[in-house]
């Protein structure tokens, strides 16, 4: 099943929370959400020299203040969610931070197992302006190519544990950051993986 | 009354009289009830024979065995619920977390150790970078060294949100607010005067 059906549809027709604490984390309302571990550097120049920072998952969390332990996860209709262990928090992509793209071109699968590989595209606006990077304090965009893998297990009273599993390294893209290089965007690379899983209804 | 009759009764009634004294003087009962109760709630490691014969502890070595009897399907799962826990440990902040995710670092499973070097990059504590460094000099795995050694490199360079640190959310919003308005005069551009 392609990453976005299964995001969008597959588990919300049916899957339910599940008992385990494991599962609290990516089985909410009966949907899936995928926590996202974003890393990526961008370059500029300091002194004469060229120079890193880094982003990640966290501090971006961190820079709105979010509670310690919420995570950032991809979810229904494949946006972009910060997440509590019960919880949804906030659809950060209908309020314009995030947009969360996957092209599948490749994907082979049985009843159990599931494959796919495409292009992905990540984009992040801090101040929720997705027209112009330059009217955020810090925008970026990482594109590349990602694989995701799903493994089904065998039915047993009704449910079956599902896994899930999205990678995509070395992604390349640019940033714009107003307090580091006001004015010019900035060279970024990175990658974004996530996985989860939990029992879900047959 | 005959004097053999007499001194029947009289050996009889000496008989019935010492019994009687030497029930009443049996005293109290033994101390092995309370030793009992002592023993019972004692936490200390029991000594009675009927512990001596359970059979010692497994060796060591079996744990291993008891591992391998997990089904791939079982293994996976346990994987898959660690890599859960590595995740949200990487959300917190406190030390335990930390201490967690390191030592996972050294998991049997290579699994747990790709996903235990991730959450050690975004918990993003330079407290880290000293393990890091450790395991990737031990290491004979070079994917798994280079990953360390990435991670540790990564953990030393400052957030691209330091900067707004200096700033206050105040400012933030003015400079935000500012941006609107400009956009907006860009898109709605005051109607010429009539003149």
């Amino acid at each position: 099943m392609k990453i976005n059906q299964i995001l969008m549809c597959a588990v919300a027709a049916g899957a339910m929370a599940f008992v385990s604490d494991q599962a609290q984390a990516t089985v909410i309302g009966g949907n899936l959400y995928i926590p996202l571990n974003i890393k990526a550097t961008v370059s500029y120049v300091k002194s004469g020299k060229i120079a890193k920072a880094t982003i990640t998952s966290k501090t971006i969390l961190s820079y709105y203040d979010y509670a310690k332990g919420t995570q950032l996860a991809v979810g229904p209709d494949q946006h972009v969610y910060a997440i509590g262990k019960v919880t949804v928090i906030d659809d950060l992509t209908t309020e314009g931070y995030f947009i969360f793209s996957t092209d599948d071109l490749i994907d082979v699968g049985t009843m159990t197992k599931y494959n796919e590989a495409g292009t992905a595209v990540f984009d992040f606006y801090s101040d929720s302006d997705s027209i112009d990077f330059q009217d955020n304090d810090y925008a970026f965009e990482l594109t590349g190519n990602y694989t995701y893998s799903e493994t089904d297990g065998a039915v047993k009273d009704g449910y079956y544990n599902q896994s899930s599993k999205f990678s995509s390294s070395n992604l390349g893209g640019f940033g714009y950051d107003w307090y580091l290089n006001e004015g010019d965007n900035l060279p970024l690379s990175g990658s974004l993986s996530g996985s989860a899983s939990g029992k879900v209804l047959d | 009354m005959r004097p053999k009759i007499v001194i029947a009764i009289l050996l009889a009634g000496l008989a019935g009289v010492t019994g009687i004294l030497l029930i009443k003087h049996r005293g109290p009962p033994p101390p092995a009830a309370p030793i009992a109760i002592t023993e019972t709630k004692s936490a200390a490691p029991r000594t009675s024979p009927a512990i001596a014969i359970v059979p010692p502890p497994a060796p060591v070595a079996a744990a291993p065995v008891a591992t391998n009897t997990l089904t791939d399907e079982q293994r996976q799962a346990a994987i898959d619920a660690e890599t859960d826990r590595l995740q949200q440990w990487s959300m917190n902040d406190d030390q335990s977390s930390l201490s967690n995710i390191l030592a996972d670092l050294t998991s049997p499973e290579k699994e747990v150790r790709k996903a235990a070097i991730e959450a050690a990059e975004q918990f993003g504590s330079t407290n880290a970078i000293p393990t890091l460094k450790a395991l990737a000099a031990n290491t004979t795995d070079t994917e798994e060294q280079i990953a360390l050694l990435e991670a540790a490199n990564f953990l030393s360079l400052p957030s691209i949100f330091d900067g707004a640190n200096s700033t206050t959310p105040a400012e933030r919003e003015a400079r935000r607010q500012a941006r609107m308005q400009n956009r907006s005069q860009s898109q709605n551009p005051p109607a010429a005067p009539n003149n």
